[in-house]
């Protein structure tokens, strides 16, 4: 009877365990294809934003020298000059050592918004050219964004 | 007695062997013969049609069409010879004829006409001649971290090393492709660990795309020439190289005269070269890494050292170019031709010998971001 009851139970186990495991297997499946499918609508979102246009203050700053281990931040400022809404899809600096920031999500057409990255010099002594590069819906898409920084010890 | 001279004739001759492989790379005579047939060269300009670029580029010249890979764009231009536009292939995205790559750190054709491109993740992205996506395998790069490694062993392992980015070399042979590189462990640099580093650091890398593995380590060592003033050659301690079809390697280190010519096995065949003329050699003493860093920049801007090594099949010559620093407005461009040097001429500043279409010999393209214009150089010999 013992017996019974003992492999009635690891039988139960083995059960509960197969369930478990499948489910897990074909969750990540599931988050794996959510991923790709939402990276495709992402990008067809992106390309379906009617084009605009977009001029450029300055796209190289240069930034007075500082000591290692400060924050600086480089300042670029985007004119909307087209007819549409402007949108930013992406900012992609050079390395983890710059961040970013960008002033608005939607730029209506006469109007500007400003993108900040942020270098962190700590580590970073000697004369260091950074970029970032941007992506909006114009039909030029992509522009890189520089900085020049003197960091000294 | 007749043990003890035996053993001692026997030890004798195991040391004899260890020096001898001490220098493996460079143990053949100097050879240099100068015939200069070559005094000036002719040089064209060629402007390239306006594309939307960072201007952070690298050329490749293949089948008489120049290609341009924008780096951080992602986008493959190919112009014709006059420098009028003919396609673009690639740009960013995830489809398969696009790329992934935020900021691709090199590229390479390949004998088969695929291209490859490497990431700064140690990915190896390859797409066939259409330009679609093929394959892709990532290589690990393991540091060893607290420094409880063994220095030897670190200096024979291949995922110990790390590319030279802001100076990268990438070159394909068969299906392999090779790098410059140095070692990435700190304890083990060019200026904490100077003697060993000039015997046994690797300069460049194979990485076998078939296997999707590291092969061999080459280039070992550091010639003569480094031997003295060490750490004034501390920021030109890299190679330039160039693979012939045939699968000779031409090998010339940043800071010193010579080339050095191998076959496909790494086996020596010659050794050649003389200095170039006006080259400001007044290199910084460098004490500490950290310096190194500092002064980078500066001193790659401003001192003389040999920047490029191309060998064109087509005619048998070789290029070696060189930055003359020191306020000299021009660089120059040595000519050789079977090891002799035929020509050592002055150059617009940052030219580099790409290839060859007859009758022209073609640079690479230099980009201009402040006057946002792309051109190249070519001459005839």
């Amino acid at each position: 009877m013992s017996r019974k009851y003992v492999w009635v139970c690891v039988g139960l186990i083995a059960v509960v365990w197969s369930f478990f495991f499948f489910w897990n297997l074909i969750s990540k499946k599931n988050d794996v294809v959510t991923n790709l499918e939402s990276r495709v609508a992402e990008d067809i979102f992106w390309k379906q934003l009617p084009l605009t246009e977009v001029r450029i203050k300055n796209k190289v700053v240069k930034l007075n020298a500082v000591r290692t281990g400060e924050k600086v931040t480089a300042r670029y400022v985007l004119y909307n000059t087209g007819n549409n809404p402007l949108f930013i899809e992406y900012v992609n600096p050079d390395c983890s050592c710059t961040g970013y920031e960008v002033s608005d999500s939607i730029t209506f057409p006469g109007d500007s918004l400003q993108i900040m990255l942020k270098f962190d010099t700590t580590g970073k002594a000697g004369i260091n050219f950074m970029s970032a590069v941007v992506k909006a819906n114009t039909s030029t898409a992509l522009y890189k964004l520089s900085f020049v920084v003197d960091v000294l010890e | 007695m007749k043990k003890q001279i035996i053993l001692w004739v026997v030890a004798a001759c195991m040391l004899a062997g260890c020096m001898k492989n001490k220098k493996g790379n460079f143990t053949l005579p100097v050879d240099s013969r100068a015939d200069m047939a070559v005094a000036n060269l002719e040089i064209d300009t060629i402007r390239l049609d306006s594309v939307v670029t960072s201007y952070v580029i690298e050329t490749s010249l293949r089948d008489s069409v120049i290609s341009v890979l924008d780096k951080y764009f992602g986008m493959l231009y190919r112009f014709n010879l006059d420098g009028s536009f003919k396609e673009k292939k690639l740009g960013r995205g995830h489809a398969k004829s696009e790329t992934s790559i935020g900021h691709i750190a090199t590229h390479a054709f390949m004998d088969n006409g695929d291209l490859f491109l490497l990431d700064y993740s140690g990915g190896h992205h390859i797409y066939d001649k259409d330009i679609q996506m093929k394959d892709f395998f990532r290589v690990i790069y393991e540091n060893s971290g607290d420094g409880s490694l063994n220095k030897d062993k670190l200096y024979k392992t291949p995922s110990e090393y790390t590319h030279l980015y802001n100076d990268i070399v990438c070159r394909s042979y068969k299906n392999n492709v090779y790098f410059n590189v140095r070692m990435s462990y700190p304890m083990c640099c060019y200026v904490n660990n100077t003697k060993q580093h000039l015997e046994e650091n690797a300069n460049i890398l194979e990485v076998k795309l078939d296997e999707q593995e590291f092969g061999r380590l080459l280039a070992v060592g550091y010639p003569d020439s480094y031997q003295k003033n060490s750490l004034n050659k501390a920021i030109f301690s890299s190679v330039n190289y160039d693979i012939a079809k045939n699968g000779d390697f031409y090998v010339t280190y940043e800071a010193d005269t010579l080339i050095y010519q191998y076959d496909c096995d790494y086996g020596q065949k010659k050794c050649f070269g003389y200095a170039g003329k006006d080259m400001d050699l007044n290199y910084r003493y460098i004490k500490t890494p950290k310096e190194s860093g500092k002064y980078w920049r500066n001193e790659r801007q401003t001192k003389g050292y040999y920047n490029w090594l191309e060998y064109v099949d087509e005619t048998g010559l070789l290029f070696r170019s060189y930055q003359k620093g020191g306020a000299q407005p021009v660089d120059g461009l040595q000519i050789y031709k079977d090891g002799v040097l035929i020509g050592d001429v002055n150059v617009p500043k940052g030219l580099k010998v790409c290839g060859y279409v007859s009758p022209y010999y073609y640079s690479y393209v230099m980009p201009n971001e402040e006057r946002e214009i792309m051109y190249l150089y070519r001459f005839k010999l």
